[in-house]
């Protein structure tokens, strides 16, 4: 389960992040290095503004039909598989840096979401769940009398 | 100049094949648009290039209101040295759902051939 923490934006692989990368290389290593072979994690971003969530998660390759999102009791669950095109015989790999496999990301919302309008769209290997605030949140000016 | 090299330019992950008839390479570009890449080939080496541009603006504002970040944007740029039996006049490159496919056929040359005893 994964709550929604702020954090700093990681943009590419500088080296200032190398040993971040390295420390926690080593630490998934030995815990889940059985469960990480047919399993993989789809980057996600989540942007907050004054109406919304938008969570958009990389899915590239991925058939709309093989994801499945779900919210019970505040989370929401994205799940699928990600298939490998019919794999022909007499084909050799060179190189295969891309994972296969089932996926699952779950993740905690704040309470004053509107979960009756949530809406998904995926599009160009990307996968966005807008998220709306509820009317009682979103930021209202008082009129003085 | 080094780090600032690696900050900006990242490398997306590619799959490459061989089969009877050619080469395939496949790259995971996940929300970038068709005409933000590049592909051509040059003295045998393929190379790829382009933006991954973020959906959002990069102003102050808007980086605090990033709950969850892990998507990485910006430059991408990848070459291949093509084998010698490619033949890179008629290279095909294809975007859907997020993946480029390049397409590189073997000459015929190199293609394997039955010889017939007369």
């Amino acid at each position: 389960m994964l709550n929604i923490v702020k954090r700093e934006p990681r943009y590419g692989w500088g080296l200032l992040n190398l040993r971040d990368e390295m420390n926690r290389m080593f630490h998934n290593f030995f815990d889940e290095y059985d469960q990480r072979e047919n399993f993989w994690a789809p980057s996600v971003d989540i942007v907050e503004d004054k109406n919304k969530l938008t969570l958009t998660a990389e899915l590239p390759g991925v058939d709309k039909k093989d994801v499945k999102i779900s919210i019970q009791n505040n989370v929401l669950v994205i799940e699928g598989e990600k298939k490998q095109k019919t794999e022909k015989k007499e084909d050799n790999y060179y190189r295969s840096e891309r994972f296969y496999g089932k996926f699952c990301r779950s993740f905690t919302l704040p309470s004053e979401l509107d979960s009756e309008k949530i809406d998904a769209d995926y599009s160009n290997g990307v996968l966005t769940v807008t998220l709306p605030k509820s009317d009682k949140v979103k930021p209202r000016q008082i009129e003085i009398k | 100049m080094y780090l600032e090299f690696y900050s900006q330019v990242y490398a997306p992950p590619v799959e490459i094949e061989e089969s009877k008839n050619g080469y395939r390479i496949s790259m995971e570009l996940p929300g970038s648009l068709r005409d933000d890449i590049k592909v051509w080939a040059e003295q045998g080496i393929l190379t790829i290039t382009g933006e991954k541009k973020a959906p959002f603006s990069d102003s102050e504002e808007e980086k605090g209101s990033r709950l969850m970040a892990e998507r990485v944007f910006g430059k991408f740029s990848r070459s291949f040295q093509l084998p010698e039996d490619a033949d890179t006049s008629r290279i095909e490159a294809n975007f859907d759902n997020g993946i480029l496919t390049v397409e590189i056929p073997k000459s015929e040359k190199a293609k394997p051939k039955d010889i017939r005893i007369n």
